[in-house]
């Protein structure tokens, strides 16, 4: 498929740009004791985080789970990270909570049980909603493919490959969650989707 | 092997994307006409691209999420008059509950989340430990542990603390 061929997607979940407060400003404030700060964190980031984690998820409510699990680890650890983290840099929350939720979905797939040996009606994939059952199946079973594969690469490159393909984030913005250079994540992404290739086969071809 | 035969799926996606600039496509077409091998693989990869990438949120994902956290915008309750919440923050707040719909009354199951108790002790050193707080936060939380087959949360933040991870961190 060439680029004209599909339509241009916007970089929709990117979050760029100024903030007031800064994400730091509201972690300085949270280690300070104001309860909204961390709520504020939350509503600024939860469709980031999102859309790292729906990838493992059967149904919206379960999504929505993995959002509130990657929130909830990240307040249980807040006590002992926060007081660590660079705050006169910008993005450091956000760098460690994006990670944080990548970690969420890998450890949610990995527990395959969840989606084993489900009926049929209880599949309620996102955005298949007005598909027929057999195209649902074929969404269904291809995600689970896609999945698999997933499982078989490196930490690294399952994270650079769910911040790029799952966050729609720029290389440049990879490389700084992820503390490497742009390049380096370029390289790992290219490794990665080779293995997916090598997986997947002609599988996932359309 | 070139640079670009390395990152040739990464150069790829930001095409797809309409990332690269038009000398960056240029060069990469460039890089394609006089690299056999990447012209080959580039197709291959291209499909894979294609076929991982996932459909937007759909509207039941984001009014499940929004469910969740409606209370986050609605801010704690009331406890003893000691909560105040700065103004720039009520404002931020709402703008962010104002970015989504919210149907009344839908219900979805329990959250299969991490323990409760668990959380609340881990957050001791930054806030105090707060049940209720934590409820405000979390309001579909419940303190049910039959998340089983899961990496623990203390197991969890640990194996984030490797190399790496504290890239942005001191220590």
């Amino acid at each position: 498929m060439t680029q004209s061929e599909r339509p241009r997607r916007a970089p929709q979940l990117t979050l760029v740009g100024p903030r007031t407060p800064s994400d730091e400003a509201l972690v300085r404030a949270h280690l300070d004791g104001d309860r909204a700060a961390f709520g504020a964190l939350v509503q600024r980031h939860q469709r980031l985080v999102l859309a790292l984690v729906r990838r493992y998820a059967r149904t919206p409510e379960e999504s929505a789970d993995l959002v509130q699990q990657s929130f909830l680890r990240a307040f249980a650890a807040a006590g002992r990270v926060f007081p660590r983290m660079r705050l006169s840099e910008e993005g450091a929350f956000r760098a460690w909570l994006l990670r944080l939720a990548v970690n969420v979905g890998k450890n949610h797939a990995r527990d395959g049980r969840r989606w084993r040996l489900e009926p049929v009606e209880a599949l309620d994939l996102p955005s298949a909603e007005s598909a027929g059952v057999t195209e649902r199946l074929e969404a269904e079973q291809r995600r689970r493919l896609v999945r698999a594969a997933l499982d078989a690469l490196t930490r690294r490159q399952r994270e650079v490959f769910a911040l790029r393909v799952d966050g729609e984030l720029p290389f440049a913005d990879v490389a700084r969650v992820l503390g490497i250079t742009e390049n380096n994540a370029k390289v790992h992404f290219h490794h990665a989707v080779r293995r997916l290739r090598e997986r997947l086969g002609g599988k996932v071809e359309e | 092997m070139s640079t670009d035969c390395d990152r040739l799926a990464a150069l790829l996606s930001e095409r797809r994307r309409g990332e690269l600039s038009s000398e960056d496509a240029r060069a990469l077409d460039a890089h394609l006409r006089g690299c056999a091998r990447c012209r080959e693989e580039a197709a291959g990869l291209e499909s894979v691209l294609a076929a991982v990438e996932l459909p937007p949120p759909s509207i039941q994902e984001l009014e499940a999420l929004a469910l969740r956290s409606r209370r986050i915008g609605e801010g704690p309750r009331p406890r003893s008059g000691a909560w105040k919440l700065p103004a720039v923050l009520v404002a931020a707040a709402a703008a962010a509950v104002l970015t989504v719909s919210v149907r009344p009354g839908t219900r979805h199951r329990p959250a299969p989340t991490a323990p409760l108790e668990t959380a609340a002790v881990s957050a001791g050193r930054a806030v105090p430990p707060d049940d209720a707080f934590v409820q405000d936060l979390f309001p579909e939380m419940t303190s049910d542990t039959g998340d089983d087959g899961q990496v623990s949360l203390e197991e969890d933040v640990l194996s984030l603390e490797g190399p790496g991870l504290f890239g942005n961190l001191d220590g």
